[in-house]
């Protein structure tokens, strides 16, 4: 069976074989990320959230790339087409996603590429790898509040700036970790329902 | 092999009739550079002169490829953003505020923005992978990334097809409606991938030779000049930044 949901290239290391499969399939992750980044421009509240809802439904890709890749690096080289697709955005997200990209292929080799708590923990890494997303809002928030103080209404600003504090950083924190877990596990569920 | 391509290359170029070759526009390289000094100079300076400075660099360089109506588009998204934020926020309640103020966040990193449209109208996937094999990135990361640009299009299209067909079905129930989009569209998904997996296979992607590229990139004054304009904007920021 493990053979079936293998890809067929039998060799140690990522081929191109392989790679076709981590871009294609990666492709489909880093869009569901954008399209609930986009939203995210609708209010702070979306934005915050989105990572969240980007975590249960990136579950089951994550899940099947696993299944179908089973070798180191896959992982890692989707942190990086991700961070450099949002490149525009902020450069953290390369960083911060190299880094859980990293965590994640380490989970997941130990997990020896099947479903179950190592490999959710990787899923977790993976996920917390894209909250270089919010840091800029963080690092440059003393340039900004400056800035929007001098265009903005005084209460407007700070209505806004009440939203960027540690707390609200720890709660994105919470929300990924329990969105990573339904993630893993609506994942694990539709690969024993349907891939198999 | 590369002596080959080479003089089909000058053949080409001889009868002047090479619509895909580089005609005279910046290396790819330069223009990641470029878009990376962008994103340096935003988070340095946000929503200062310079950035603006830096953009409109890029609008000279998009009239130069004779892009001049994404300039203007551009610009009115930009000045859109800008009034949303100078105008129409302050008159507005703060609850209803709050919640554009994630668009005017788009307005601070708005010129990384320009620079990413412009990497991406201007460069051809071609290109882009010589430049890349050039700088020496692994294959794998060029092949999965080639992979991923070649998929957004076809992905939208396949989630609009399951889309229609999972309709007509009526599927109750969000769990199920979820799985009714998922499942197929990403069988659709992986089993493409695995095609195109063996066609670049069959085209010998695997072979460890040196690969050649139909496109031709490489540095030229153009190139020096428009980076040593964005270094000293970005020199410029610094020491700006130093200074106050």
């Amino acid at each position: 069976m493990e053979k079936s949901i293998s890809s067929s290239s039998s060799s140690k290391k990522m081929t191109s074989r392989d790679a076709v499969m981590v871009g294609a399939l990666g492709a489909l992750i880093i869009a569901i990320r954008f399209v609930f980044m986009l939203l995210g421009g609708l209010s702070p509240y979306a934005w915050f959230s989105s990572h969240f809802i980007d975590a249960i439904l990136i579950g089951p890709i994550f899940m099947l790339i696993m299944s179908k890749v089973r070798k180191p690096g896959a992982f890692l080289i989707i942190a990086v087409i991700t961070g450099f697709v949002f490149l525009a955005a902020t450069w953290m997200i390369v960083a911060t996603g190299i880094i859980g990209g990293l965590l994640c292929e380490f989970f997941v080799k130990r997990a020896n590429y099947r479903p179950g708590f190592l490999a959710t923990m990787g899923f977790l890494c993976f996920n917390l790898g894209f909250l270089g997303d919010f840091l800029p809002l963080y690092i440059t928030r003393d340039e900004y509040y400056a800035a929007s103080m001098s265009t903005m209404p005084p209460a407007y600003v700070d209505a806004l700036y009440q939203l960027v504090t540690p707390e609200t950083l720890i709660a994105i924190i919470a929300s990924i970790v329990v969105g990573s877990i339904l993630g893993a596990l609506f994942g694990s569920r539709m690969m024993r329902r349907h891939f198999n | 092999m590369h002596a080959n391509v080479m003089r089909i290359d000058d053949v080409m170029d001889s009868h002047d009739r090479a619509p895909e070759r580089d005609d005279g526009g910046l290396d790819p390289r330069t223009k990641l550079l470029l878009t990376l000094l962008s994103c340096f100079v935003v988070f340095t300076a946000p929503l200062s002169s310079f950035s603006l400075v830096f953009m409109g660099l890029f609008c000279i360089l998009f009239i130069i490829e004779r892009m001049p109506k994404l300039v203007f588009e551009l610009l009115a998204v930009y000045v859109g953003i800008m009034c949303l934020a100078q105008f129409i926020i302050p008159v507005l309640p703060a609850q209803v505020g709050v919640m554009l103020a994630v668009i005017c966040y788009g307005g601070v990193i708005f010129p990384c923005a320009v620079a990413a449209v412009y990497l991406v109208k201007t460069t051809s996937v071609g290109q882009f992978v010589a430049a890349l094999r050039a700088i020496h990135i692994p294959n794998t990361l060029i092949v999965a990334l080639t992979a991923t640009l070649r998929f957004f299009p076809a992905i939208r299209e396949d989630f609009s097809h399951v889309r229609d067909a999972s309709r007509l079905r009526k599927p109750h129930g969000p769990q199920r409606r979820v799985d009714c989009i998922y499942v197929p569209l990403l069988l659709n998904v992986s089993s493409t991938a695995a095609d195109l997996a063996a066609s670049v296979t069959a085209r010998g992607i695997d072979n460890p030779c040196q690969k050649t590229s139909w496109h031709r990139i490489g540095f030229s004054a153009g190139d020096a000049i428009v980076l040593a304009v964005a270094l000293a904007i970005y020199a410029a920021c610094i020491a700006w930044r130093v200074m106050t």
